[in-house]
């Protein structure tokens, strides 16, 4: 066991894809604290991951996303106590072209309010546009006294008609923020989410939604896949979007709703 | 107060289905708000209710109801 949670921790600190995904991790624990808990784990090798993990987090550190992986690794992954499913629109790096996923939101007990991805997706590259993004999702959802206390949230992408999870992603911009920012708040407010409707746009802290690029190829993918609406802050840029095919309503709210005509 | 963005996308996106339990919420936000009108320790099970039947007609009188005056 001591050995398996030192590779893991290890793979956390080398692998410098796992380590851009979740930078805060090793950050937050101190080379000494380290082999501290690797001296205890050498004296008590029945220690669990769980003691483990209660050990670091009384130490400061957000353990949730390195209890999660080595849960994961001995095949014993947590189940959530909830789940939502909301459809995104994101544009493929190699292809530029728009493609429709599914961003799945897993509430897990005993976390930290930590939120952070599915050990599945460990190799994924995941920009600083795109982990600010997730943070103003989360900071809005804390300040509004939505997130309940000890409560990790686990996300992972999958394809959209099919739910196969994608292996490895490659997000570089900030427009998955909205989405996470609603998807957090309809996940611990229970409410239910609409699979035709979308949302593309940017989040600040405050919770006010900022416009975002390329949404003409995104909005190209909504429609292929059959797409209803989608939702957009005030100061998008239209430019390239076709008015034939998308009307827009101004609702008296902040944000914009696209309907395919 | 003025609705967030983010509030505004969540109705949107819950669908009708999200605007009825959104109401059914503040319904129950609502209720939860509703002044008491019994004490805490009132039961409407430890009401007793006693009938006494008289065969005894009784006739009205003015004196009698100055009385309850």
């Amino acid at each position: 066991m001591a050995a398996l949670v030192q590779n893991a921790w290890e793979a956390v600190q080398a692998a410098p894809l796992l380590y851009r995904a979740a930078p805060d991790v090793p950050r937050q624990l101190s080379q000494a604290q380290y082999q501290a808990v690797l001296q205890s784990l050498n004296h008590w090798p029945s220690l669990s991951v769980d003691t483990l993990c209660t050990t670091l987090a009384a130490q400061g550190a957000a353990v949730g996303y390195v209890r999660d992986m080595v849960q994961h690794l001995l095949d014993s992954a947590p189940q959530p106590q909830s789940a939502l499913q909301m459809t995104v629109l994101v544009v493929n790096p190699t292809s530029e072209e728009g493609e429709v996923e599914k961003l799945v939101l897993e509430a897990l007990h005993g976390g930290q309010g930590d939120i952070f991805p599915h050990p599945w997706q460990m190799g994924s590259s995941l920009a600083c546009a795109f982990r600010k993004a997730i943070r103003h999702a989360q900071s809005y959802i804390q300040s509004q006294g939505l997130w309940p206390p000890q409560v990790d949230v686990r996300w992972w992408l999958a394809q959209w008609r099919n739910h196969v999870r994608l292996r490895t992603l490659e997000l570089a911009g900030d427009s998955l923020g909205g989405a996470f920012a609603a998807g957090l708040g309809c996940l611990f407010e229970r409410r239910p989410v609409e699979r035709l409707y979308a949302i593309s746009a940017a989040v600040k802290p405050d919770g006010s939604f900022c416009g975002v690029g390329e949404l003409p190829v995104k909005l190209e993918a909504a429609l292929a896949a059959g797409l209803t609406q989608v939702i957009v802050a005030r100061n998008q840029d239209f430019t390239g979007v076709d008015p034939e095919r998308w009307g827009w309503d101004e609702p008296e709210t902040g944000v914009i709703v696209l309907y395919r005509r | 107060m003025r609705q967030t963005d983010v509030q505004s996308a969540i109705d949107i996106i819950s669908g009708l289905a999200g605007e009825v339990l959104g109401y059914l919420d503040a319904m129950e936000q609502a209720r939860g708000r509703l002044p008491k009108y019994f004490p805490e320790h009132f039961s409407f099970d430890a009401i007793r209710v006693n009938v006494e039947v008289s065969t005894e007609r009784r006739q009205y009188t003015d004196a009698e109801r100055r009385l309850w005056e």
